[in-house]
C-alpha cells in the first residue's frame, strides 16, 4: 500500500497573504504575496528590490564608522542600526523608492526618499528618536515632525507619495 | 524542543531539549474542507464561546492557499477565495487561535513579557480544548463536522544575524545542506541566499524554508526558518487529528535536528 503522503498528489501548501498597504498601493500582484499562518512581523528582503542593497550599506557604514576629532562622531551602534533597519522595512511596504543612506556627526544616520525634485528624510538619532522633514519640489519645507509611531511612518509617507502624483 | 511521543512509528524516537531554542512561535491544527452554512455570524457566535479563555478577536487578512489550477478568481469578502479569518488572542496575547473557514489552527508565540518556549506536551491539550469547544459548537449549530484535508505544524525559527551568524560564509556551520564555497569562487560573499527542501518523512512530509528577512519588532536581520510538516490524517475523527498532529510534531523534530548542525545545536543549548 502506498504511503498516505504519496496518495496525495497536491503540491506542499502554498499560502498568499494579502498585502496590508494603503487602498491606493493595492494591486492584484501585491495581494497574492506568499505567505504563511503565522503572526509574528517579518519583512521579507525580497519585498523591495532596493532593501538588500540598503540593508548592505547599513553594515558598511557601521563598520567604516569611525570618531574623527575635530570633524565628528559617525561610529553607529547597534540600536540605531536595529531601528534604521526597522524603517527600512516598514518603507517597503509603502512602496517608496530606494533611499539613500547617510550618517550624520553624533552616531545618527538619515534615510533620504527623493523623486521628482520632492524629499522626504527620516533622521534616526542614537537615543532612538526619529525626525522626519518632508521638502516640496522648490525644497521648500512642508512638514518636519518626531516620529511617534509605525503609523505616523505610513501616513507622512502616504503625503509623500501624494505630493508626487 | 521536546516530545516523548512514540505513536509515530518513526525510526528515530524524537525527543529534544533546547535552553535556548530559537523558535519564536508554533502553529498546529488542521486544514479542512469548507464547512456548508458557515457564515460569518458564526464567528460572532464562536466567540462568545471562546471569549473567557481568549478575550482579544482579531480579523487578519485571511491565509489562503493558492488555487491548484487556473480558475477566474472573484474578490470579494467572505467567498471561497477571499476568506474571513478571525484570531482569538488570550490576556498574555501568547496562546490563540485562528479559524476560518477552511482551517482551525492554535499558535503559541515568544513575546518580551513571556519569552519562555512552551512546548508541545503544553500547547496540544490547549489545542485539544478549543477543538473540542469548536467541534461541540458546530454540533450546537446543527453544522457538519469538519472534513479533514490535513493537519500540520509549524515550527518559526529566527536565526539571528550578530547572534548566530553574521555572513553567510558561516551558514555551513548552522545548516548541514549549505555546503559554502571556498575563498576563490564568484560566491565568496553572498548577499543574501534562501533555500527550501521539501521531504518525505514517515507518512508525511516537511518542508523546510530558509528566507532572510527584517523582524519589524526591533529591526533585527535574521534567517527565518519555517519547518513545518504536514501529514494526510487516516479518517475524520478526532483521534486521527490528535495522532495526526503528534506525527507532525515527530516529523518537525527529527527535520530540525537532522537540518541543523551540531555546531547550531550547541548554540542553541541543546
Amino acid at each position: 500500500m502506498s504511503p498516505a503522503y504519496l496518495a496525495d498528489a497536491r503540491p506542499v501548501p502554498q499560502y498568499v497573504q494579502p498585502f496590508e498597504g494603503g487602498a491606493s498601493d493595492w494591486a492584484p500582484h501585491q495581494y497574492l504575496r506568499l505567505a504563511l499562518p503565522q503572526l509574528a512581523q517579518v519583512a521579507d528582503v525580497t519585498a523591495a528590490s532596493w532593501l538588500p542593497g540598503a540593508l548592505e550599506e547599513l553594515r558598511s557604514l557601521k563598520a567604516a564608522g569611525v570618531n574623527m576629532p575635530g570633524v565628528g562622531d559617525f561610529t553607529v551602534t547597534d540600536d540605531t542600526m536595529d531601528h534604521a533597519r526597522q524603517l527600512l522595512a516598514l518603507a517597503c511596504n509603502i512602496r517608496l523608492p530606494a533611499p539613500t543612506i547617510v550618517p550624520f556627526s553624533g552616531g545618527g544616520l538619515a534615510l533620504t526618499w527623493s523623486r521628482s525634485e520632492r524629499s522626504l528624510v527620516f533622521s534616526v538619532y542614537p537615543d532612538r528618536e526619529v525626525t522626519y522633514e518632508r521638502t516640496n519640489a522648490a525644497h521648500a519645507l512642508e512638514e518636519d515632525d518626531t516620529l511617534e509611531s509605525d503609523a505616523d511612518l505610513t501616513k507622512v509617507a502616504d503625503r509623500f507619495i501624494a505630493s508626487l502624483a | 524542543m521536546r516530545t516523548s511521543s512514540e505513536s509515530a512509528g518513526l525510526h528515530q524516537s524524537s525527543k529534544m531539549d533546547l535552553r535556548k531554542p530559537p523558535v519564536v512561535e508554533t502553529s498546529l491544527g488542521c486544514f479542512f474542507e469548507e464547512i456548508a452554512g458557515w457564515n460569518i455570524l458564526h464567528f460572532g457566535a464562536l466567540w462568545a464561546r471562546f471569549r473567557e479563555k481568549y478575550p482579544h478577536a482579531e480579523f487578519p487578512p485571511p491565509i489562503i492557499q493558492l488555487p491548484e489550477s487556473a480558475a477566474p478568481i472573484r474578490l470579494q469578502p467572505g467567498n471561497t477565495f477571499l476568506p474571513i479569518r478571525a484570531l482569538f488572542t488570550d490576556e498574555r496575547k501568547t496562546q490563540l487561535v485562528q479559524l476560518q473557514t477552511n482551517l482551525f489552527l492554535h499558535n503559541w508565540r515568544k513575546r518580551d513579557e513571556s519569552p519562555t518556549y512552551e512546548h508541545y506536551d503544553h500547547i496540544l491539550p490547549l489545542f485539544k480544548a478549543d477543538w473540542a469547544d469548536f467541534t461541540s459548537f458546530l454540533n450546537d449549530q446543527k453544522l457538519e463536522r469538519p472534513r479533514f484535508a490535513r493537519c500540520e505544524m509549524t515550527y518559526f525559527n529566527h536565526v539571528v544575524r550578530g547572534e548566530h551568524w553574521n555572513v553567510y560564509a558561516d551558514l555551513p556551520k548552522l545548516f548541514r545542506v549549505w555546503r559554502g564555497f571556498d575563498g576563490n569562487s564568484i560566491f565568496r560573499s553572498i548577499e543574501q541566499a534562501a533555500f527550501n527542501v521539501v521531504q518525505p518523512i514517515g507518512k508525511g512530509k516537511v518542508n523546510i524554508v530558509v528566507s532572510p528577512g527584517v523582524r519589524l519588532s526591533d529591526g533585527k536581520e535574521i534567517l527565518q526558518m519555517n519547518v513545518t510538516a504536514t501529514r494526510i490524517t487516516e479518517g475524520s475523527e478526532d483521534k486521527d487529528l490528535f495522532d495526526g498532529l503528534n506525527e507532525c510534531h515527530d516529523i518537525s523534530l527529527q527535520a530540525f535536528r537532522e537540518f541543523v548542525t551540531d555546531d547550531a545545536l550547541k548554540v542553541w543549548e541543546a
